[in-house]
C-alpha cells in the first residue's frame, strides 16, 4: 500500500466515485479532494498494487473540551455567545474547523443559532498517548 | 471578554463546577481531563476578570474519504493499516484526536476499527 498526493490525473476518477456514492453525491465535488491547501488540509491517494483504492482528505480541527458553571446567568449567557464569535476568529488562521461534543439541548439550541452545525453522527478516535503527554 | 491561563484557585473552581454537572459527570469526565496535558487550558471571564467558562483546546484531524466503488474487498483489506497510519500521521502532527463522519455501512465498520461516537457540534472556521 502507498500514498501518493493528487494531480488532475485523479479528478475524473472522483467524479465518477462520488457520482456512484449516495453519501457523497449531492454535497461533493471533485474539487473538495483536489484543492486541498498543504497545512490546514492535505489529500492523498491511497493505492494498492491494483491501483487506486480510495482517497483521504485530512483537515487541522480546533477541538474544545468546555466546563461550564451551574449557574446559567445572563452575564455566563453572554459570555458564551462572545466566546462563540472570538473562537471562529482566532481559530481562522490554523484552523478548518472548531469541534466540540455536546448533550445538552439548550446548548446545542443555543449555538445553532449562532452558526454552529449539531452533527450527533461524528465518530472519533482518540489517538493514544506520546512522549508529548510525558 | 478576558481569556487567562487558569491558576489553582480556577482549577478549583472549576472542579466545583464540574462537580454539578450531571452530562459531564455522567461521562466519567474528570478535572483531570479537563486540564490534561499536551493541550491548552484557557479560563475566559468577564470584563472584571471573573471566571466564566473553563476551556480546553488542541488539535484534532477531521479524516474525509471517497472510496473507489469497485473494489470495496481491497479496500477493507487494507482499513486496519490505514487506521494506523493515520493514527501515526495525526501523533506527527500532535493531534490528539482522529474525527470522522461515516456514511450507511462505513459506521459500524469504523466502530470495530475502533473509532467511538462523538456528539458533534461544529463550525467552519
Amino acid at each position: 500500500m502507498k500514498y501518493r498526493i493528487l494531480s488532475e490525473d485523479d479528478r475524473q476518477p472522483l467524479t465518477d466515485w462520488i457520482a456512484a456514492d449516495e453519501a457523497h453525491s449531492e454535497t461533493c465535488t471533485p474539487d473538495f479532494w483536489l484543492s486541498a491547501p498543504g497545512g490546514v488540509a492535505q489529500s492523498w491517494a491511497v493505492e494498492d498494487e491494483q491501483g487506486t483504492l480510495f482517497y483521504v482528505r485530512a483537515e487541522n480541527v480546533l477541538r474544545l473540551h468546555i466546563q461550564f458553571p451551574p449557574e446559567k446567568s445572563k452575564r455566563l449567557l453572554k459570555g458564551v455567545a462572545d466566546f462563540a464569535i472570538q473562537i471562529v476568529q482566532d481559530a481562522r488562521e490554523k484552523y478548518k474547523q472548531i469541534i466540540f461534543e455536546s448533550k445538552s439541548p439548550a446548548l446545542i439550541r443555543f449555538l445553532e443559532k449562532r452558526g454552529y452545525r449539531h452533527s450527533p453522527e461524528e465518530i472519533v478516535y482518540d489517538i493514544p498517548s506520546t512522549d508529548r503527554d510525558r | 471578554m478576558i481569556y487567562r491561563v487558569p491558576t489553582e484557585t480556577d482549577k478549583e473552581l472549576t472542579s466545583k463546577w464540574l462537580e454539578k454537572d450531571e452530562f459531564h459527570t455522567a461521562a466519567g469526565i474528570t478535572l483531570d481531563d479537563l486540564f490534561k496535558s499536551g493541550t491548552k487550558a484557557i479560563m475566559a471571564c468577564d470584563d472584571k476578570e471573573n471566571p466564566l467558562i473553563a476551556i480546553r483546546a488542541h488539535l484534532a484531524l477531521r479524516i474525509a474519504m471517497q472510496f473507489n466503488p469497485d473494489s470495496p474487498y481491497r479496500t477493507a483489506k487494507v482499513a486496519k493499516q490505514v487506521v494506523e497510519d493515520l493514527q501515526k500521521t495525526a501523533q506527527d502532527y500532535g493531534a490528539l484526536e482522529v474525527i470522522i463522519l461515516p456514511g450507511g455501512k462505513a459506521w459500524n465498520f469504523a466502530e470495530k476499527l475502533g473509532f467511538r461516537p462523538f456528539n458533534g457540534l461544529y463550525i467552519p472556521a
